[in-house]
């Protein structure tokens, strides 16, 4: 009660904490404010020559990209592709999509960070360097390391040497081309081959990964010198074996490929059929051949990855189906078929999740008829006679309520793994409770200004003062109530906050 | 009591002043971070840009380059094979 009297009774020290108060949050409002809309500058060209001077030497990035690196390396295949034959065309010619810095809203606030990843081979030697070389491949995967060792010494024209070496008299010529994605904990995403994506940096996380495939052009050959990468286990390496490729316009055909063992994924071309193993349902991957003389396999990435094994000659067996891939048998077009429900299913949940901020939303714009409605309901206690101790227990009441069905929202998109969203959100919510305080300050000019408007607009109906401020105030904060338990039944309703299955 | 009431008032007053310009610190620093991090992803963004287009070009020179060899070896032959003839 001490310090309601002295709340009470403010004097000059506390108006002139109001006016601090009132200089800082603005401050802090207006920081906020900007800072969502607010762009990161122009970088500087030359530090982005630096590091792409870096990324073409196959050199360690500093660490302060290696960061950006791993968390972009499911997000740079997104590219600037509009759609899928967007994504392909950029793939065409046995290029990796360059990513364009627009991946950066596409990945970022559009549609929340990794949401949808796109999969896609690695087409350079550097990329193979990196993702076969380091180890994690298997038995078979000799021959993919011995070639592209053998790459690596720059000597392209004699690649597969130690591969035909170590298979034990298979004077197959291999071209290889590996790539894998992985899936961060938030979302869903993929990489793209690139060499600093199959770095060690990613190790383990690839497991969830899935992976597309390109010939490999052997003029990329002497450019691989690093073979420091790794590939953590349950990443993908596809390998096409090439008879031909000693002729730089030779194109491989589908009977190219050939299966190696490299962690969770295997892919051959023996056989004209495809096996699944699919790691959650999010996952989809998909292979399609251009043309007849070319192969482009491109995996598109659930949230935690989804493995082909394109296996042995003939056989065709599904050794898991955790996902929407369902056990059984799969041919080419089976298999498309899939991968078209896949995508549907994981252009479904990007929906549910925009639906689900959507939801978000509207539960924090339901708290602002509740605020007013304290407020009205204050003018009334004020304006009856209860003064301003219990003005400012209610307000402090209503705060708390707010605070916590704010927490409460808060806490669902932090759980439903928005990264890219949470920040807003905690911006948002800081405002709103800056806001708060700030009206706290001026708690006793609000509700007197509030209380004349509310009698002004009572007396236009006859009421007595105070009625229509009880009216409005228990109308607004119903009104919230009502309106934020909509947002949240609705939403279990709809299942908006379930934690996506990949996630589980 | 008096005495004791202005110096709530004071701890109050410092205390919610102290903790406002906390708040309004963080923002301005973690403000500062998002930026300096948004400048890094555009910078390894572009970097990464850069690099892949380079590739593709040595790609494209590489191609134009076994081309022209190839085009001036079919040549070549021809020559021959018209040198033999003759």
């Amino acid at each position: 009660m001490k310090i309601l009297e002295i709340l009470k009774n403010r004097t000059g020290a506390v108006s002139g904490m109001r006016v601090a108060v009132m200089g800082v949050m603005l401050t802090s409002l207006a920081l906020t404010v900007s800072s969502y809309f607010q762009t990161p500058e122009v970088p500087d060209q030359h530090e982005v020559r630096r590091i792409a001077d870096i990324i073409n030497q196959n050199g360690a990035l500093p660490a302060e990209y290696a960061g950006i690196e791993q968390s972009f390396s499911g997000k740079l295949a997104l590219a600037s592709a509009q759609d899928e034959q967007d994504f392909l065309s950029q793939f065409d010619g046995g290029d990796a999509a360059v990513a364009n810095v627009e991946a950066m809203k596409f990945s970022g606030r559009t549609l929340g960070r990794g949401e949808v990843g796109l999969g896609m081979g690695g087409n350079e030697a550097t990329d193979l360097g990196g993702g076969v070389s380091g180890g994690e491949v298997n038995d078979p995967s000799a021959n993919v390391r011995g070639a592209i060792k053998t790459k690596a010494n720059g000597q392209g024209q004699n690649a597969g040497t130690e591969g035909e070496k170590e298979e034990g008299g298979n004077k197959v010529n291999k071209l290889t081309s590996a790539t894998m994605a992985r899936a961060s904990g938030g979302g869903s995403s993929a990489s793209f081959g690139s060499r600093g994506s199959a770095s060690s940096s990613t190790g383990g996380r690839v497991a969830n990964g899935a992976v597309g495939t390109n010939p490999v052009s052997p003029v990329n050959m002497p450019d691989v010198n690093a073979l420091s990468g790794s590939m953590p286990t349950g990443s993908a390496a596809f390998v096409k074996s090439n008879n031909n490729f000693r002729d730089p316009s030779y194109k491989p055909s589908r009977d190219d490929f050939k299966a190696h063992r490299s962690g969770n994924v295997q892919m051959s071309k023996e056989a004209d059929d495809l096996k699944f193993i699919s790691k959650t349902s999010a996952a989809m991957a998909k292979k399609r051949f251009k043309s007849d003389n070319e192969a482009v396999t491109t995996a598109f990435m659930g949230a935690r990855g989804t493995t082909i094994t394109y296996d042995d000659p003939g056989a065709f067996e599904s050794k898991s189906s955790l996902g929407d891939f369902d056990e059984g048998e799969y041919t080419a077009d089976s298999v498309e078929e899939a991968v078209q429900e896949n995508t549907a299913n994981i252009e479904d949940e990007g929906t549910k999740r925009l639906v689900a901020r959507t939801h978000l939303l509207n539960m924090f714009a339901a708290l602002l008829p509740m605020v007013l409605g304290a407020f009205f309901t204050i003018a009334a206690l004020v304006s009856t006679g209860y003064g301003m101790a219990g003005a400012w227990i209610l307000a402090g009441t209503m705060w708390a309520f707010c605070a916590t069905l704010l927490g409460f929202a808060i806490a669902y998109g932090v759980a439903y793994g928005q990264q890219e969203a949470s920040p807003a959100w905690t911006f948002g919510a800081l405002a709103l409770v800056m806001a708060g305080i700030i009206g706290l300050a001026f708690v006793d000019k609000v509700a007197t200004f509030m209380t004349g408007l509310a009698d002004k607009i009572g007396g236009w109906f006859g009421l007595e003062p105070g009625s229509m401020s009880h009216i409005l105030g228990m109308g607004g904060q119903l009104g919230g109530i009502f309106g934020f338990g909509k947002e949240v039944v609705t939403s279990i309703k709809d299942g908006s906050f379930e934690k996506p299955e990949s996630e589980e | 009591m008096a005495n004791i009431d202005k110096t709530l008032r004071k701890v109050l007053g410092v205390t919610l002043f102290v903790c406002l310009v906390v708040v309004w610190l963080v923002v301005v620093f973690h403000t500062n971070a998002q930026m300096r991090q948004g400048e890094r992803e555009l910078i390894y963004l572009q970097a990464r840009q850069l690099a892949t287009q380079e590739r593709k070009q040595r790609l494209d020179d590489y191609k134009k380059r076994l081309a022209q060899q190839r085009r001036t070896q079919e040549y070549n032959q021809q020559s021959r094979v018209v040198d033999y003839n003759q």
